[in-house]
């Protein structure tokens, strides 16, 4: 048996603490999507529903905005498919006057964001790998001051250099594109994915590399057979962050996505909380679609955990 | 089977010089050990035999070919490292059968070879587990199984038996030496242990300073060692040296003096081994007395140790032989078990 110190309620009391103030947030956006609308505007809010209705995520999943902006929320509608099909139609010729306050549905917007974000994840895993790999097992002159180079950017809020930015996309002709956008999310999560791959593969013999060497192995199927399967934990780590960045992006999404069909999920999600009537905020379905916002990363991050934490301490202490 | 060419070969990191100017001709199937002190240069000089390191200048040939400039994946040499280097995520039998695939041999072949080897280094029961699930001998085994199943031109060895256990070094010593003997491979093979390099080693260079101070057989550099440097590094225990200086002919030290003449005049350095030691009575006549500061039984022998002002002297002797610390004894030598070099360029001087 482990032996505990004197002092660990408080571990257990300070920690209780930190999850409540973490997870009260996303508590509070749970109830506040599954609550009536009597309840949900009140002057006295209740930490819990009384009544349970699951009919945002219902209705901004199945309708475009414009049947959120047209229908009266808290009423259930009986002839609910009638009024689908005819909103759509409705959105779409909006669509093509471009207003402002228009966009697409959440189930599109939801792919948008999958698509950048896979985008994203694969090209971090590719340069990360390949600059940790170099960075690692080369001989560069004045490579640890390239490395520095390479991570400092993490003190550079993106927010600064949007002008600059802007002009280069222009440029590249990648503005108001999945590639553009995914570009931008990749550079952002380099600096932190080049750490983590360099750390992955340091701890990592060079020996290994130098038997595979002698047998006349390619440097890129060293990467392959030898290193990549030795570095799993550092490119899941990788891939959490990658995700992490692109799928919680609002900024470069709001700044470089103009075209309606391309929104992605967090800019849908802003705009069909605005886009009632003047001064009010859908509270409802905002937060019911911020609880399916939530998914793919809770999903992810459930599953690779494990790595993560460890891709993280690994970098951190090295054996 | 190919000879290994070393031609003015020298390595400088900076302005360090790890290999300088080292010249070492290696037979077709010879076994030749580098030995020397840690940072004398022996690892470098393999590597730089490998292509893992850059050359400065000099000449590196395998056969009749300059391999200078020729990538380490083309060498078609084999290494086995120290930490044995298998591939953690891959089973025994992958490790070994890296290399063949590799090749691209076709895979009944790579099943021929990789029984034949594991046969030979006897893991055929181990084939399915991964290297984890082995102890050291076994991965050293597997590191070897994978250097020589594809029959290298050139086999290097950078210290493989240093991780193992003094009972398993003995044993794998065995092993490697007969596997040599089957597979007649020019090996070279690094390692500061003088009882490895006298017992495997056809050809021993001895390093230090990246400098070849020797390249002899283990007799030769024993019984000739041509430095104060190879004599004091040979042999165990190793080669007494006390600084003196011979006046009128006679070698004169703080506590030796011997009666027999030597044809020189100056600064000069005694060595003499520790089993060519006698010691006398008191009486009888010797070349100076010390005092015993330890004594060890080996079992075989008893070694004496004795401290003088400013150095220690070890002395075997017979294992029925009983001297108490802080006695006086009295030593004997002979001239012809004596070696003297020079104090300043530490070169044997033959007198």
């Amino acid at each position: 048996m482990k032996k505990y110190s004197g002092d660990w309620y408080w571990y257990y009391a300070i920690n209780s603490v930190l999850v409540i103030l973490i997870l009260f947030p996303i508590y509070w956006t749970f109830i506040s999507s599954v609550k009536k609308p009597d309840e949900l505007i009140t002057s006295e809010p209740t930490f819990y529903p009384h009544t349970w209705t699951w009919q945002y995520y219902d209705r901004i999943w199945n309708y475009d905005t414009d049947s959120i902006r047209t229908n009266t929320w808290g009423e259930t509608s009986e002839d609910e498919e009638n009024n689908k099909n005819k909103e759509k139609e409705s959105s779409k010729i909006h669509k093509t006057t471009g207003s402002v306050t228009q966009t697409i549905g959440i189930d599109d917007a939801f792919t948008n964001s999958a698509i950048v974000s896979v985008g994203t994840i694969i090209f971090s895993i590719i340069v990360s790998t390949f600059a940790g790999y170099g960075l690692t097992f080369f001989r560069i002159p004045f490579k640890e001051v390239l490395f520095i180079l390479l991570i400092t950017p993490i003190l550079v809020p993106a927010i600064s250099l949007i002008i600059p930015i802007y002009k280069l996309l222009k440029g590249l002709g990648l503005t108001d594109s999945y590639l553009g956008l995914i570009f931008l999310h990749t550079t952002a999560m380099l600096p932190i994915g080049i750490f983590m791959m360099r750390n992955a593969f340091s701890s990592i013999p060079n020996s290994l590399r130098e038997v595979a060497l002698l047998e006349g192995t390619s440097e890129l199927r060293i990467i392959g057979n030898v290193m990549l399967p030795l570095a799993i934990p550092g490119l899941l780590t990788v891939m959490v962050f990658a995700m992490y960045t692109s799928w919680n992006d609002y900024v470069l999404a709001f700044l470089f996505i103009n075209s309606p069909e391309k929104t992605m999920l967090n800019i849908a999600l802003a705009k069909i909380a605005l886009g009632g009537s003047q001064f009010e905020m859908k509270w409802g379905s905002l937060t019911a679609g911020s609880m399916i916002s939530f998914i793919p990363i809770i999903i992810f991050y459930t599953l690779l955990q494990r790595y993560f934490v460890r891709g993280i301490t690994g970098s951190a202490v090295k054996e | 089977m190919y000879s290994v060419d070393l031609i003015n070969l020298t390595k400088k990191w900076g302005n360090v010089t790890a290999v300088n100017d080292v010249n070492l001709h290696i037979e077709e199937g010879e076994f030749v050990v580098l030995l020397g002190p840690s940072g004398c240069g022996k690892t470098t000089t393999m590597r730089l035999v490998a292509g893992l390191e850059e050359i400065t200048a000099g000449e590196i040939k395998i056969g009749d070919q300059i391999v200078n400039e020729i990538d380490p994946r083309k060498r078609d040499v084999s290494m086995v490292f120290q930490n044995y280097s298998l591939f953690p995520h891959m089973s025994v039998r992958n490790n070994i059968a890296y290399p063949l695939k590799m090749k691209k041999i076709p895979s009944a072949e790579q099943e021929k070879k990789i029984n034949d080897v594991s046969k030979l280094v006897e893991l055929q029961d181990l084939l399915d587990r991964k290297p984890a699930e082995l102890s050291g001998g076994q991965r050293q085994r597997v590191a070897l199984a994978r250097a020589i199943v594809r029959q290298p031109r050139v086999f290097l060895m950078d210290e493989p038996l240093s991780n193992l256990d003094a009972i398993l070094r003995v044993t794998m010593r065995s092993e490697l030496k007969n596997l040599h003997h089957r597979l007649g491979v020019t090996t070279i093979y690094v390692t500061h242990d003088q009882v490895e390099a006298m017992t495997l080693a056809s050809r021993i260079a001895v390093m230090s300073d990246g400098k070849l101070l020797q390249y002899d057989t283990p007799q030769i550099i024993f019984d000739e060692p041509s430095t104060k440097f190879v004599a004091g590094f040979i042999g165990s225990p190793a080669m007494n040296l006390i600084n003196g200086k011979v006046v009128n002919g006679k070698f004169i030290s703080d506590t030796i003096n011997t009666d027999f003449s030597i044809n020189y005049e100056g600064d000069i350095t005694l060595g003499i081994r520790p089993d060519k030691i006698d010691i006398v009575d008191q009486n009888s006549p010797n070349n100076g007395s010390v005092k015993v500061f330890s004594n060890e039984s080996t079992g075989e022998s008893n070694l004496i140790t004795c401290k003088m002002e400013d150095q220690s002297l070890i002395i075997k002797a017979d294992k029925n032989t009983n001297y108490e610390i802080d006695n006086e004894i009295f030593l004997n030598f002979k001239k012809e078990d004596c070696y003297f070099f020079d104090s300043k360029s530490e070169d044997r001087l033959k007198l």
